[in-house]
This record gives structure tokens, C-alpha cells and sequence, in this order.
């Protein structure tokens, strides 16, 4: 059930609220028309579904779930991952742009783009989805498990500016739906979104009623068909009576875990850590190496002009040789027989339903990283590295 | 003096212009038609070590700013700034290697390469 705690409640409204308004438009204008995004027609509600708090009933189990997915080709994930947040102010967008690595200066209103948040050392603090609604007023959509290094990063470096970062983690309902045929379910639930022209980053949203914004980010958190649902408190009851009438059942974080290693798509507190940086985790496309300085910006320059990365994420498949062999864990070292040091580590791992067998991402040097070569863990497991997805 | 000594002798809850820096920034004022004019001195996050210096030649005073007058200049630094600036000595260094203003901020615990950044 959705709450929200009176000091959340403030900052968030102060967000969604405080916002500079378009000439005669209100609030009851439709906070949707604040986002610059046009306003749904209302959608006739039964008075029962806006006394319903939102709650969906899970699968019964791993299997039915999986079937479930399999049969529909889309999850309802309920993350227990990731936060959502407000940078408001004169100077937010210039910060966020001077810390980070890619350029979003020049993000157009109404859009989103990725960019990586990095240390002094030039390694990930976070990567985090930057949704502008306008100079003063973006989103920030992070999948991080915990929200305090952006916070952190973010702030320690606000000094002078006027900007200021708002938790909306209790106002905004969040759910994935991910798998390859979301886009066709997310039509259907969503019906009064124009879907015609959808890459990553693209972003849509509606005012369901006053207050009832529905935000839906088009992602790759768990590969190329994943679109992360937002909801304002208002509209989580509509929201939710709709994916229960397509018959929708949120899943297990389980199953967004498997479908994500099984994309090789990297996430932050696993693959995406301050122990790599946004080169050795594949992340080249979120870095403009014009935009000149961000925090980090000298290591990761020098990185890649002297070609120094050391080592790639793969993907990996166990070799059980055994019926009771066990399977491997995160945090394995990895090392190859013909060398006596490590040559890498294990960062996921997940039991692919269908055939029981395990899949996971390394980090691996890159003369061990061509697809079939055989290395063995810490543990003694033998595992293969697999093509990229 | 050299900057390690000026910096030595100056009290730590003060910033420090050198004569030189703030000779140049009254001559780029001049050259900007800005007769009556102060020199901020900032701090804002970025820069590769994660903090960068602003200089710019203002009219007056904020109300959150301390004000010093230092060689002939008004100085304005914002008080959330002073922290990350106390004891620092602002220089200019000219000629063909020249890096033009130039700041020895004790606070700095590493510098970027184009001095323009730091970490405390």
C-alpha cells in the first residue's frame, strides 16, 4: 500500500506543485500539462477503484510466474530496487551536468537521457535516467538498491547553487514491465499514451485526473523491452485495476534478474559499482568525451585515450559436471588455468528456469574474455564465458 | 614574498589577492568598462576532482558574501563558499607558460591537472 509520510508528502508536492505555471493553466488545469506533456481525457472511474490502495495479488510461485512471462512475453516487477527523485532549481541541470558524464545541457523539455554519476577516481556512483521537464525541474529514476550515494554525490557538491534534491520515493508508485512483448501490453494498459514512435529514453505521460500523473520511462534496466511505470498516489488505484484486469500479477525481483543477466544488462550495486568505472562496464555510449570537465573526467579521459581499460563485463554459463554440484555466488574471484592469479570476478548469477541451468556476469580481463573460454572460480566451479547478448 | 610564505603568514579565516592578480583584475575591469567592480571568488561542484574555482567581476556584494579589500580590490566570497577558501592566495602568473590566475587553496587536497579543480 502506498503511504505517504507528512514530511515526504511536503517535498514532493513542492515538486509537483511549486512549479512555475503556463499563463491561466491551475493545478486544476492538470499537473500532466506542468510535465509538458498533453492531458488525458479523464477515464470514468468506479468509485470502488479509488478507495482501492493499489495492492496486486503476487504469482503463487517461481514456476507460475515464469510460465506466466513466458506465455505473455512481459513481468509485472514491483522493484525493491531504485528511488525517484526531484532536482529543482535555477541551477540544477548545470550541476547535474557537471557532475556527471554525459552531456544533458542540451536534453530537450519533455525527454530523458542516462548519464553516470562518477567520483574523483573516475568509478560509478550511480547511473541515473535525468527526466527534464524544464531548465528548473528535472526527475532523477535511479535502479540503485540504495539512494544515498546519488544523494550524497550530489549534494556534497552543492554549494552555491539553488538546487535542491527531493525524495519522491513515497509519492511515486513504481513497476516494471519488461520482456519482449511489453510494448504491445503497455499499449493496452495505457491506451491514451501515443506509443507510435518509442527508443530508449522516451518518455510519456498523462494526468489520469487531477493529480493522477502516470509516467512511463522506456528503459533497458532489464533489456531492450523494459518500460518503467510511475504513478502519483492519485492514480496508483487506476494504475493497478488495470494491470489486474490484463490480468497482470507482479512478480518476483527473481525473475527482473534473470531477464537482465539474461540481456547482459548491468545494474547498479552489482555490475555498477565504485570499484569499476563506466568503461569497463560497457557504459562508453553514456560518456560525451566533449563536454569537458565532470567529476571524474581527467581518469576516465586518460582511460580511454591510452587505451588502459583492463577489463569487460560478460557473461558467463556454469559447467556442472556434477548433479550436486553447487552453483556459483557473487563475489567469486574467478582465475584461469594457465595462470596463477585471478583474472576476474563474479558480480550476478540466476537459475534460468526453463533448463535449471545458471547464468551470471564477470568482470573479466580482457585476454579471458572471448566467448567459450572455460575458467574456474575460487570455489572450484568451472564456468564459460558466452557471447555477447 | 613567495606564495608558500604569503601563505604561511596569512590568518587562516582570510583569502589573500596578490598584488599582481589584483592588478590584472582591475585592468581586465578597466578593459571592460567596469570602473566600480568586485572580484568573486567562489566554489561550485565539478571540475574533474569535484570542486571548481569561479572568478567574475561583479557590481556589488550578495548578502550571504564576505567582503574583503585586498591590493586595491574589493574582494566577495560567499560565506558557503569560504570554507573550501580560507587561507587560500590567489596569484596571476603571465609569460608564454603562463596559467593566468592561479589558486594555492591549503583546503585542496588534490588538484586537476588544469588547476582549475580540486577535492578537499
Amino acid at each position: 500500500m502506498l503511504t505517504i509520510a507528512p514530511s515526504a508528502q511536503v517535498a514532493s508536492r513542492d515538486f509537483f506543485i511549486n512549479l512555475p505555471l503556463d499563463s491561466q493553466a491551475g493545478i486544476k488545469g492538470g499537473l500532466g500539462a506542468l510535465f509538458g506533456f498533453g492531458v488525458a481525457s479523464p477515464t470514468p472511474l468506479d468509485s470502488h477503484l479509488r478507495e482501492n490502495d493499489g495492492s496486486l495479488a503476487p504469482h503463487s510461485s517461481r514456476d507460475d510466474a515464469y510460465r506466466d512471462f513466458i506465455a505473455r512475453g512481459s513481468a509485472l516487477i514491483e522493484p525493491q530496487f531504485g528511488s525517484v527523485f526531484g532536482h529543482v532549481g535555477s541551477d540544477a541541470l548545470d550541476l547535474l551536468h557537471r557532475l556527471t558524464t554525459n552531456s544533458i545541457l542540451d536534453l530537450p523539455n519533455g525527454s530523458a537521457r542516462r548519464t553516470v554519476l562518477t567520483n574523483e577516481k573516475g568509478r560509478i556512483t550511480d547511473v541515473i535516467w535525468v527526466f527534464k521537464r524544464s531548465d528548473k525541474e528535472l526527475l532523477l529514476v535511479s535502479d540503485a538498491p540504495d539512494a544515498s550515494p546519488m544523494r550524497n554525490g550530489i549534494e556534497r557538491f552543492t554549494i552555491i547553487e539553488d538546487a535542491e534534491l527531493n525524495d519522491l520515493k513515497d509519492f511515486l508508485k513504481r513497476w516494471y514491465l519488461i520482456g519482449p512483448g511489453t510494448e504491445g501490453v503497455i499499449r493496452e494498459l495505457l491506451p491514451e499514451l501515443d506509443f507510435s514512435d518509442t527508443e530508449i529514453g522516451s518518455i510519456r505521460g498523462m494526468d489520469i485526473f487531477d493529480g493522477g500523473i502516470v509516467l512511463a520511462l522506456r528503459t533497458d534496466a532489464a533489456g531492450p523491452q523494459s518500460w518503467l511505470i510511475m504513478a502519483a498516489e492519485a492514480a496508483v488505484p487506476e494504475v493497478a485495476s488495470r494491470f489486474a484486469s490484463a490480468g497482470l500479477q507482479p512478480t518476483s525481483n527473481e525473475l527482473f534478474d534473470f531477464v537482465r543477466i539474461k540481456n547482459q544488462v548491468p545494474i547498479v550495486g552489482k555490475e555498477l559499482t565504485e570499484d569499476v568505472n563506466p568503461l569497463e562496464a560497457g557504459l562508453i555510449d553514456l560518456i560525451d568525451f566533449d563536454k569537458g570537465c565532470y567529476v571524474g573526467q581527467e581518469v576516465i579521459a586518460r582511460l580511454d585515450t591510452y587505451d588502459k581499460v583492463q577489463r569487460v563485463l560478460v557473461g558467463f554459463t556454469q559447467i556442472v559436471r556434477r548433479e550436486d554440484e553447487r552453483f556459483v555466488s557473487p563475489g567469486e574471484r574467478i582465475s584461469s588455468p594457465d595462470v596463477g592469479r585471478d583474472v576476474g570476478w563474479v558480480t550476478s548469477v540466476a537459475n534460468d528456469p526453463k533448463n535449471d541451468e545458471l547464468i551470471g556476469m564477470s568482470y573479466l580481463r580482457k585476454a579471458y574474455c572471448e566467448s567459450g573460454t572455460q575458467l574456474t572460480t575460487s570455489e572450484g566451479s568451472v564456468i564459460k564465458v558466452l557471447p555477447n547478448a | 614574498m613567495v606564495i608558500a610564505e604569503q601563505q604561511q603568514s596569512i590568518p587562516i579565516n582570510t583569502v589573500r589577492v596578490t598584488e599582481k592578480a589584483a592588478s590584472k583584475a582591475m585592468e581586465f575591469a578597466r578593459k571592460a568598462g567596469r570602473d566600480r567592480c568586485g572580484l568573486k571568488i567562489a566554489v561550485q561542484g565539478g571540475g574533474c576532482s569535484g570542486l571548481q574555482y569561479i572568478l567574475e567581476l561583479v557590481d556589488g556584494p550578495d548578502e550571504a558574501d564576505k567582503v574583503i579589500t585586498e591590493n586595491g580590490i574589493d574582494v566577495y566570497i560567499p560565506k558557503r563558499a569560504f570554507v573550501f577558501l580560507a587561507g587560500t592566495v590567489l596569484d596571476f602568473s603571465d609569460g608564454l607558460n603562463g596559467r593566468g590566475f592561479e589558486f594555492h587553496n591549503p583546503n585542496a587536497k588534490r588538484t586537476c591537472g588544469c588547476g582549475d579543480s580540486f577535492a578537499v
